[in-house]
């Protein structure tokens, strides 16, 4: 059992560390940015620090970065160094790592997309009433910013923002960030394989409850909270939990507690942490039964936080090692753990940075200003803070043309979807359930690449092409069940239907635009 | 109750917890131990046994009148209305019967996207099917749930269905077409 626990643990906080790379270094860039382009001074500006605007200017901010829960922490600790009050700084913690424009676009190929836009602006209404209370309770919450000198123009600016990244790697924010990523391996470690699939069920009046005790502790990507949002509204589970599982799961995670109760003490920290809960179980009630999904039969259970159990059951033909190995080369492409070497390269430069050079010298030198060097009337200087807009705005155009690549256009769709269905189904006629899952997964996922591709290329996506994808989905989930549960003849049956739905959708996506 | 408690996710947290929180030296503090026992009470509330789940079957509910296919959907629409409305005028069929049956075709109606997408028809012929779905839900009692529910009228249903039934071969397979 003990064995189990622990590759349960290292499954969990490896999977969860891989995916959150891209974002954690985004999320370095961006405190970076605010540190020497911007100065405590701008970066109090760009966030509206004491105006009414403060906490709509973080959630908007936080809504347009591509970070996550974790990839936030560095940027809150340099909002907290600028002197930026708690309510704000909590409102762009909260509203970051809700949505990003590839976790929209995914959400809105969901069957209730206004569901989507009204959880988004029920984040709004969450950060402001929370903000806000907890302001006027804590008015002297800011810190006095940090005496930080300005890096002049040139290559010294460049590497400034470049050090900067490197020693925040190597900061206290790198703990909060591990902590983070416990709290969701310690879920794998404990929770039993599997046993959460009934408890969020829509006839469960406690489903958005539990969801609060469980959601804290879960680290989820904004792709990865929407896909399984997508999951919940596919088996017509609670809305609420749902609601819940994006903001609590996506948007907190154990290390911004810790940072919370470090930073603010326990009796402000346990303050915000109740307004949080009680606002969030408000919203999640109000808007169970309104936005239930009204045209999907509900099924009795989700596999949606499958993977926040231990991935292991039952006993194993070979080792956990093995096991683990071969679950995370199956899990992970190969191109996903890139971003994690640039990040471990961040930490160690960080790392040598601290060691070599204590007492901050190449600072000190990136600092001194250099002479003036204007060659002509075009050479102009421009401002950090003009350099810093620019570096955001460029963070949120990356994420938008990242669109383009992470949902490519219906043909490619359709030449990816080939291996999947070949590979669903043939596990399927094999009776082989775990081939089957895994296949018929990454064959959902398709589908839900092609809408959301199809969308971004067409500007429209008709009812009649929504459901040729749904209907799909819906296919290959019973025909996971129909596997699992041996059913050779409803198999085949399957089989050849799924076949007969595919080449519809093929023709819907490629002649009926 | 010494059976209840083997089987139970307290016996897993009980065995493993500590386990897991052995490390000599260390202190923990206060809210880490708040974090672990909100986690332990989550658990204890939510979810089910390994072993009772593997007892537990993951059902899609499909209801018993729900057609096979679209060309089904329309010879059921053809079936339902003229008894229904008969009904409505007969003392033999009880409130609740008519209630169910009303319910039943409201639901059928319901269907009708569904199964026209999961048919060969192509985009303009589903867009037809899903219009004359609406015009049949229009025509439908406002509250089909209550005893006292208006009866439908025949003459507003007939030519919908028969719009419907226009679509019926076009939305049959290539060979069954054939």
């Amino acid at each position: 059992m003990a064995e189990m626990m622990f590759w349960g643990f290292a499954v969990r906080f490896l999977t969860s560390l891989v995916q959150a790379s891209p974002f954690i270094l985004v999320g370095f860039a961006v405190a970076a940015i605010l540190r020497r382009f911007f100065g405590p001074a701008e970066t109090r500006r760009l966030f509206g620090e004491g105006t009414r605007s403060a906490l709509f200017r973080a959630w908007v901010i936080g809504m347009l970065l591509p970070v996550c829960s974790l990839g936030a922490i560095p940027v809150i600790r340099e909002m907290r160094r600028a002197g930026i009050r708690g309510g704000t700084i909590l409102a762009f913690a909260m509203s970051g790592p809700l949505f990003n424009p590839l976790s929209l676009l995914y959400g809105l190929t969901l069957s209730e997309p206004i569901a989507i836009l009204s959880f988004a602006a029920c984040s709004l209404v969450i950060v402001t009433v929370v903000g806000l209370v907890w302001d006027r309770m804590f008015p002297d919450s800011a810190l006095p910013p940090a005496d930080e000198r300005a890096v002049a123009y040139g290559y010294r600016r460049m590497l400034a923002v470049g050090t900067a990244g490197g020693r925040e790697a190597a900061s206290a924010s790198l703990l909060y960030i591990l902590l983070g990523l416990a709290g969701a391996g310690l879920l794998g470690a404990i929770i039993p394989a599997n046993s959460l699939q009934h408890t969020f069920n829509y006839d469960n009046p406690l489903a958005p409850l539990y969801m609060t005790g469980m959601a804290i502790p879960v680290y989820a990507t904004p792709m990865l909270a929407m896909s399984q949002l997508g999951m919940m509204f596919q088996h017509a589970n609670s809305v609420g939990a749902a609601f819940v599982l994006l903001v609590l799961g996506a948007g907190m995670n154990i290390g911004i507690v810790a940072w919370l109760y470090r930073e603010y003490g326990f009796k402000r920290g346990t303050t915000w942490m109740v307004l949080l809960l009680s606002v969030v179980l408000a919203l999640a009630y109000g808007v169970d039964q309104p936005l239930f999904p009204k045209d999907i039969e509900p099924a009795n259970h989700t596999h949606a936080f499958d993977i926040y159990c231990q991935p292991f059951s039952g006993t194993l033909n070979t080792s956990y090692f093995e096991a683990t190995k071969h679950k995370l080369q199956r899990d992970i492409s190969p191109f996903e753990w890139r971003p994690l070497w640039i990040f471990g390269l961040l930490i160690f430069s960080g790392v040598v940075l601290k060691m070599a050079d204590r007492s901050s010298k190449l600072e000190s030198w990136l600092e001194a200003a250099p002479p003036k060097q204007i060659s002509g009337r075009i050479d102009i200087i421009v401002p950090g803070p003009i350099l810093g807009l620019l570096s955001l705005a460029g963070l949120f155009a990356i994420s938008i043309v990242g669109c383009f690549a992470y949902y490519p256009a219906p043909d490619e769709c359709l030449e990816a979807m080939t291996d999947t269905r070949v590979g669903a189904l043939s596990a399927a006629l094999a009776m082989d359930h775990m081939e089957t899952k895994y296949w018929a997964e990454r064959y959902d996922e398709w589908t839900r690449k092609l809408e959301a591709g199809a969308w971004l290329r067409h500007r429209e996506l008709s009812d009649y092409h929504r459901w040729k994808a749904r209907l799909l989905r819906e296919q290959l989930e019973i025909l996971e069940h129909e596997v699992e549960d041996r059913e050779r003849e409803e198999v085949v049956q399957l089989v050849s239907r799924i076949y007969r739905t595919h080449v519809r959708l093929r023709r819907a996506y490629t002649e009926e635009f | 109750m010494k059976n209840a408690f083997n089987n139970s996710r307290l016996r897993l947290l009980w065995t493993s917890t500590p386990a897991l929180c052995r490390v000599p030296g260390f202190k923990y503090p206060e809210w880490w131990a708040v974090i672990l026992a909100g986690i332990a009470l989550s658990l204890c509330g939510c979810g089910s046994s390994t072993e009772s789940h593997e007892e537990e079957h993951l059902e899609h509910f499909v209801p018993a009148h729900k057609p096979g296919d679209f060309g089904d959907l329309v010879e059921q629409l053809a079936l339902r209305v003229p008894r229904l409305a008969e009904g409505s005028q007969s003392s033999d069929v009880s409130d609740e019967d008519r209630v169910t049956a009303l319910l039943e075709l409201s639901d059928i109606i319901s269907w009708i996207p569904e199964l026209a997408a999961d048919s060969e028809l192509l985009k303009a012929d589903f867009e037809s099917a899903v219009a004359t779905g609406n015009k049949l839900k229009a025509a439908f009692p406002e509250k089909p749930g209550h005893p006292k529910a208006t009866a439908i009228d025949v003459a507003t249903f007939e030519p919908l269905i028969d719009e419907l039934r226009r679509l019926v071969p076009k939305s049959q397979d290539r060979k069954e077409q054939m």
